[in-house]
This record gives C-alpha cells, sequence and structure tokens, in this order.
C-alpha cells in the first residue's frame, strides 16, 4: 500500500469517526437554547476542557506556521514556547473576574461582558459593535488560515490524491457539518480526539526526527555549519520583537472569542482552574516540538521561500514516510494529527463566529433558542466564504496572518481586562481608544509597516489605546462627579 | 441596582473576602516571579550575534530561555491551583445583565 492510498484511508477513518462524535453529542443535547448549541449547557469536565482548550490553541498556525518559522527565524523561535505559555499567565487577569460574573449573568458571547459592563453608557452600545467586529475580523482570518492549512495537509497526507482545493472544500464541508450537529458539545468532543491525535502525532514526530539527527547536539552543530545566524546570540531588534511578541500573544489571545466561550463553558470554577494548570504545560511539548521540527529543517532544505517555508512539516513527513511502509503509516498518524489539530481550531473559531454575529451584531437576545438558528445560518455562509477565500490565496505565510489577526484583537483588550479591573474606565474614551488602535495596526498593514524597531504596530497601538481610554475616562470622571446629565452610567442605565 | 453592585463587585473589591489572604498574597508573589522569568528569557543581556556555546546540545541562551519557561511553567500552574475564582458572583440576585 503506498503512502497516498494510507493517507486516504486513514483520512476516511478520522471523519468517520467524527461524524459518529457529533451524531452522539446531538443526542446528549438538552434544549436548542444559545447556551446549549453554543457553550454544550456550561458542562464540560476537567479532561474534556482541557483538551478542547489545547486543541483549540494549537492550531494549524502552530503546527504548520511555527516551524516555518522556526526555519526562518532560527533559534530565537524558541520564543515561541514563552509566548503560547505567557496566553495561561495573562488569563490570571480575566478569568477570576469574569467567570463569576458570566456564570450570574449567563453570558454566551465576549460582547455579553461588553453589554453588561458598559451597554448602559453613552456610546456603550457602538463599544460592544466595535469590539464584535474587530473580534469578527480577526477570527475570519484565523479561519481562513485554517482553512488554508486544511488543504495543505489533505494534499500532503494523500500524497497529492486529493488536491488541496478539494481537500479545502470537503473538510470545511465536514466542520460544518459537526458543528451545525451537535455546537459546542460536538466541537469539544471532537476536539478531545483531536487533541489525543496531535500530542500523539507530535510525540512520534519527535522521537523520529531525534534520532535521524543523532541528537541535539548533531542537529545544531549542522545548523551552525549551514547557517551561524541561526543558532548565535539574537540581535537587539530581534530581542525587542522576541518581547513584543510574548506581549502580543499574551494579551490578545486572552480575548479569543473561543477562548473567552471555554471560560463560560466550563462545569464548575474548580475544573477551569484545573485545566488552565495543565495547558500551562503544554506549549512544553507542542510549540517547543514545532520548534525543534523547523529547526531540524534548515539543514535538510536550505533555499526555501518564506511561504514554501511553511511546508516544512509536510516536507520532512514526506521524507519520513518514503523510508519504507511502517514509517509511511507513522507519518500518516502525525499528519491526521496534525489535520486534527486544524480543524479542532476551525470548528471553535467557526462556533464563535456565529453566536458573535448572530448576537453581538445583530443584536439578537442570547436566551433566544431562534438566535442559535441564525448563528448556525451564519457560520454556513462564512465557512463558505473563506473556502472560498482559501482556494484562490494561497500565497499569505500562516504567521504573517496570526500577527495581522492579533494586531486587531489586542485592541479588545482595555474593555476586558482594564473593564473587569477598574471601574473607572468609560466607554466613550474606550471605544475611542480602540479605534485609534485599530486605525494605527490597519495603517501599519497598508503601509507595510509591521513593526518599528521590532515592535508590532499593534502593539503601539495599544498603547495609544490604553493612554486614550485611560485618559479619558479620568477626564470624564469630575464630570460624572458633578452628575453632568449623559455622563453617569446609573443616569444612562436608568434611560 | 442590583448591575451597579455587580460591576462594582467585578471591578473594585479584591478577590474573595479575605479568608484566603495568603492564597492571594502567594499568587502575586508566584506572578511576580513569572514576570521577572520572562525578562531574563530574553537574552537582551548578551552581545548581539556572539557565537554561544553548545549544553545538552542547546547553545546556551537556548537553554537559559527554557529554564525560564518551564519555571513559569511550574510557577504559573501552582498560581492557578491556588487561585480563588468565585463560582458565582456573589452579588448576584437573579438580575439578568439586559
Amino acid at each position: 500500500m503506498s503512502f497516498g492510498t494510507f493517507g486516504v484511508a486513514a483520512l476516511c477513518v478520522y471523519l468517520g469517526s467524527l461524524v459518529v462524535v457529533a451524531v452522539v453529542a446531538r443526542r446528549s443535547r438538552r434544549d436548542l437554547s444559545p447556551a446549549d448549541h453554543f457553550l454544550a449547557g456550561r458542562d464540560l469536565g476537567v479532561f474534556v476542557l482541557f483538551l478542547t482548550l489545547y486543541a483549540t490553541a494549537y492550531s494549524g498556525n502552530s503546527l504548520l506556521g511555527y516551524p516555518g518559522e522556526a526555519y526562518r527565524r532560527g533559534f530565537s523561535w524558541v520564543m515561541a514556547t514563552g509566548f503560547m505559555m505567557s496566553i495561561i499567565v495573562v488569563f490570571h487577569a480575566l478569568v477570576p473576574r469574569l467567570r463569576p460574573i458570566a456564570v450570574s449573568f449567563e453570558f454566551v458571547t465576549p460582547g455579553d461582558w461588553v453589554r453588561h459592563r458598559f451597554g448602559a453608557e453613552p456610546r456603550g452600545g457602538a463599544l460592544v459593535l466595535a469590539v464584535a467586529l474587530l473580534m469578527t475580523i480577526a477570527l475570519a482570518n484565523f479561519l481562513f488560515a485554517q482553512l488554508k492549512a486544511m488543504g495543505m495537509m489533505a494534499e500532503q497526507v494523500t500524497g497529492g490524491l486529493v488536491p488541496y482545493e478539494f481537500g479545502v472544500v470537503v473538510l470545511a464541508g465536514m466542520v460544518l457539518f459537526y458543528e451545525t450537529l451537535g455546537g459546542m458539545r460536538a466541537v469539544a468532543w471532537t476536539d478531545a480526539v483531536q487533541g489525543v491525535l496531535m500530542m500523539l502525532g507530535l510525540a512520534i514526530l519527535l522521537t523520529w526526527l531525534l534520532g535521524e539527527s543523532a541528537g541535539l547536539g548533531a542537529m545544531t552543530g549542522a545548523i551552525r555549519e549551514v547557517r551561524p545566524e541561526a543558532v548565535a546570540v539574537p540581535e537587539a531588534r530581534e530581542c525587542a520583537n522576541w518581547a513584543s511578541t510574548i506581549v502580543l500573544l499574551g494579551l490578545a489571545s486572552v480575548v479569543y472569542p473561543q477562548a473567552i466561550q471555554r471560560v463560560y463553558a466550563a462545569g464548575s470554577a474548580r475544573t477551569l482552574r484545573q485545566s488552565l494548570a495543565l495547558m500551562t504545560f503544554m506549549p512544553l511539548v507542542t510549540t517547543l516540538v514545532v520548534t525543534l521540527i523547523g529547526l531540524a529543517a534548515i539543514p535538510r532544505f536550505r533555499d526555501l521561500g518564506a511561504v514554501e517555508a511553511d511546508r516544512v512539516m509536510p516536507l520532512l513527513l514526506g521524507e519520513w514516510a518514503a523510508t519504507g511502509p511502517l514509517f509511511a503509516l507513522a507519518a500518516v498518524l502525525v499528519f491526521i494529527g496534525a489535520l486534527a489539530a486544524i480543524m479542532s481550531t476551525a470548528d471553535s473559531v467557526l462556533l464563535s463566529l456565529g453566536s458573535q454575529l448572530a448576537e453581538d451584531v445583530l443584536g439578537r437576545s442570547h436566551r433566544d433558542d431562534a438566535t442559535t438558528q441564525l448563528g448556525k445560518r451564519i457560520a454556513a455562509g462564512v465557512m463558505i466564504a473563506m473556502a472560498l477565500l482559501a482556494m484562490v490565496a494561497r500565497d499569505v505565510t500562516l504567521w504573517g496572518l496570526i500577527e495581522l489577526k492579533m494586531e486587531l484583537l489586542i485592541q479588545c483588550v482595555p474593555a476586558f481586562l482594564i473593564g473587569l479591573h477598574w471601574r473607572g474606565l468609560r466607554a466613550g474614551p474606550a471605544l475611542v481608544g480602540l479605534l485609534a488602535g485599530a486605525a494605527l495596526a490597519i495603517a501599519g498593514v497598508f503601509l507595510d509597516v509591521m513593526r518599528v524597531g521590532g515592535v508590532h504596530v499593534g502593539v503601539i497601538g495599544l498603547g495609544v489605546n490604553v493612554a486614550i481610554a485611560g485618559i479619558g475616562s479620568l477626564w470624564a470622571a469630575p464630570r460624572l462627579a458633578q452628575g453632568q446629565p449623559g455622563t453617569s452610567p446609573r443616569s444612562a442605565h436608568s434611560s | 441596582m442590583n448591575r451597579e453592585r455587580s460591576l462594582r463587585a467585578s471591578a473594585s473589591e479584591p478577590d474573595g473576602r479575605g479568608r484566603s489572604g495568603w492564597r492571594r498574597r502567594l499568587r502575586m508573589v508566584l506572578l511576580s516571579l513569572v514576570a521577572l522569568l520572562y525578562v531574563f528569557s530574553i537574552p537582551w543581556y548578551r552581545a548581539s550575534g556572539e557565537a554561544p556555546s553548545l549544553i545538552w546540545g542547546l547553545p546556551d541562551w537556548v537553554l537559559v530561555a527554557l529554564a525560564c519557561y518551564v519555571t513559569v511553567a511550574l510557577l504559573n500552574a501552582i498560581a492557578w491551583l491556588v487561585a480563588e475564582v468565585p463560582e458565582r458572583d456573589d452579588t448576584d440576585d437573579g438580575d439578568a445583565a439586559r
């Protein structure tokens, strides 16, 4: 049996198992409410919550984009282990405050918090809408990246028997199928299967790589010979970028709508704490492994271009598979694990997009069963649009997409982290700050200035955003104290 | 009024009611150490472009970064285990946010 045939067979078994899980999840639903569909009835246990957090956090970007970036940058990409861990650190500023309020007031989307906190103030509604739109743009970008990675993986795992475009369509259809059928329950359960597959695949791959390279020392020696700068102490600019990326990813990732919805969906606060304690170790067994994979590719594939570097993992697996039928089977397992990681992120993003557009953008109630149906229809529409885009726009680096998404998403941070900790934050200044930060990040994209001295434009935008929100709120405080009309939250609430 | 009370509880009062002060202090110490470890994980204190020595097969600055991140993982896990996350907002008496 050839590698491609192995791949097609394994892909069919994997997709078949997802159908079974989705059907079981569908039968387990309690009602048609948005809370049951989008949050699995707020009843996720430690094991499933941990695996769904894991499978959602580690995506096509992690498994394809990160090895590609390690290949491009060298050992300084060890920063990825740090920034993935920083997400779980920054969650300390969000979870202990947001979770109890979310449970008490039955939040379904991130926008429910913004509405709860700022909705009664002047310009509170506009802030809810701005946050929702920014998150939607970031999520759509994220979904596009996953679909692109899915197509690449399907093509590789089947040895080209399934073309990229066909892979995008079939796998997007499968995600849409189980997400529509079983909602968050199906997503979380398939995530659990996918998380286990991903861990298994990475463990096999790392064992093979280290064996092949005759250990870490030999691998580093080979890299130094081919590209000494990949091993040398990074320059000041790269160090600044390292710090900036930790800030960017750490802050922006905690306001990922799908992450916030998992905070809402946990069965209990204890479950959530235990899952997050476990999650903090996962960068060491996932991000670090994919970084080593990218590094190992440096002496093996010497002249890959920027976009081509995203293919280092498939290229390595292809090389491995060619060494014998047993290795081909193992390589197929790794491919399926990687595909599982990508699909698990795509399904979570899709679920969040549906709920967010229905509730926060179109203003439907999170207590109305019709919102669930609307969310499903919206998710289907977005999936079709992004799949079409993924088929025509292949020449974009995955890391480039992550940075763009994060630079927009990070502008939502003040509405959550500062809003949770400082009662003085007002909706108007928070809105102006968010718009200014986002404008700066978007201008950076159009002017092709993504970093200044190694610091992301989005992080600079966040500085501007926080300054405007903070100073503006302080300036508004005396007016509040004087009780001027239109400035008091209470008066706004009662009006 | 309920909403106002809830906002006040979420934004101005400390976590918990003072019963587990040591937990909060321990968590703050752990998170401060985590912040320091992040600062030292980045090799800003080394000369740019310097050829490193290899320890256990890795460049020394990479090993320092990894040691920092392993320690961050341990401290952060403990911080999560001692963190106080109330099950519900104590000020809630059933009023909906909207």
